[in-house]
């Protein structure tokens, strides 16, 4: 399982980075900022502070003022990527969608707004693997780090990942050499 | 069970959501309270990784590398598998080899 599972999260890994070098595409901070400059807009204005009304180009995502942003370029989420692609092994190895699973954060946990985020205990609960998978790339753009397109995208791109590494780990698997088989195949072209 | 903790990278939510993914399974599968050689180097592998702070892509790329070297290690002992490298070059003699019954046992820990 680990084998197909961590070969497929690398692979998708390098899919997204590709994919991020050759878009070289901006990230929501350097964009909103500047479309933005000098038009009013409702955003979070800072830990414990909510949302309130400012200048555009004050916009900050939600995420810690340390690392704001990662330092590389937007298309495709990395996150989005890896998170669709493991439900895709997992499920195929187990034969089942099934998740059922939860994890609990307790009032003020955030580390962005440690103290007062959350106001109340918040529960997040996933009944299938591809759910998690989804909320996970969803986050990014909670967090302001990514657009809805590289969100998107990058799930598909970790999808698609997955199917061909699930189909090439189990050619090693049942005895025929991946490699050995695409070349036979061109020949007979 | 499999936290990664202590990443600077804003990324590291997508790894500790793969961490959870992973230990669902684990506990799904009931082998949480189990031990195995291949549970062993992976949770090696991802203290390795908390330690050395790394980015996303070279986590996938540290996990893959030790996950292959195991599953191309269990090949050789199975009849039909074939290694990344050395295809079944490394196949050892039949009576060293997984009994046929036991194999989906001990191919889900690799």
């Amino acid at each position: 399982m680990f084998f197909v599972l961590n070969n497929a999260l690398f692979d998708a890994g390098i899919a997204a980075w590709e994919a991020k070098r050759t878009y070289d595409s901006v990230r929501p901070i350097t964009a909103i900022p500047l479309l933005f400059r000098g038009r009013k807009i409702r955003a979070w204005g800072g830990p414990g502070k909510g949302t309130v009304e400012m200048d555009g180009v004050q916009w900050m995502p939600y995420q810690p003022t340390s690392l704001p942003t990662p330092p590389f370029p937007d298309y495709v989420s990395g996150h989005s990527a890896y998170s669709a692609a493991a439900p895709r092994i997992l499920e195929q190895w187990t034969g089942s969608t099934r998740f059922e699973n939860s994890v609990t954060f307790p009032a003020g946990s955030s580390t962005i707004e440690t103290g007062t985020t959350p106001t109340r205990t918040v529960i997040l609960c996933w009944e299938t693997l591809a759910e998690a998978a989804d909320q996970a790339g969803m986050s990014r753009r909670y967090g302001g780090i990514h657009f809805r397109r590289a969100d998107m995208d990058g799930r598909l791109l970790g999808r698609s990942v997955a199917t061909t590494t699930w189909s090439k780990a189990q050619m090693y698997i049942h005895g025929k050499r991946p490699s050995l088989v695409v070349a036979r195949n061109a020949q007979q072209r | 069970m499999l936290a990664f903790q202590n990443s600077r990278s804003a990324e590291k939510p997508s790894l500790t959501l793969i961490a959870v993914v992973l230990s669902g399974v684990l506990l799904n599968a009931q082998l949480a309270l189990s031990t195995n050689v291949a549970l062993e180097w992976n949770n090696a592998a991802l203290q390795g990784i908390r330690d050395a702070k790394l980015g996303a892509p070279m986590v996938s790329r540290a996990l893959a590398i030790v996950d292959t070297c195991m599953y191309d290690a269990w090949s050789a002992y199975d009849d039909q598998a074939v290694g990344t490298q050395l295809g079944g070059a490394l196949r050892r003699p039949a009576l060293e080899r997984t009994p046929p019954g036991h194999r989906n046992r001990i191919a889900q820990f690799i």
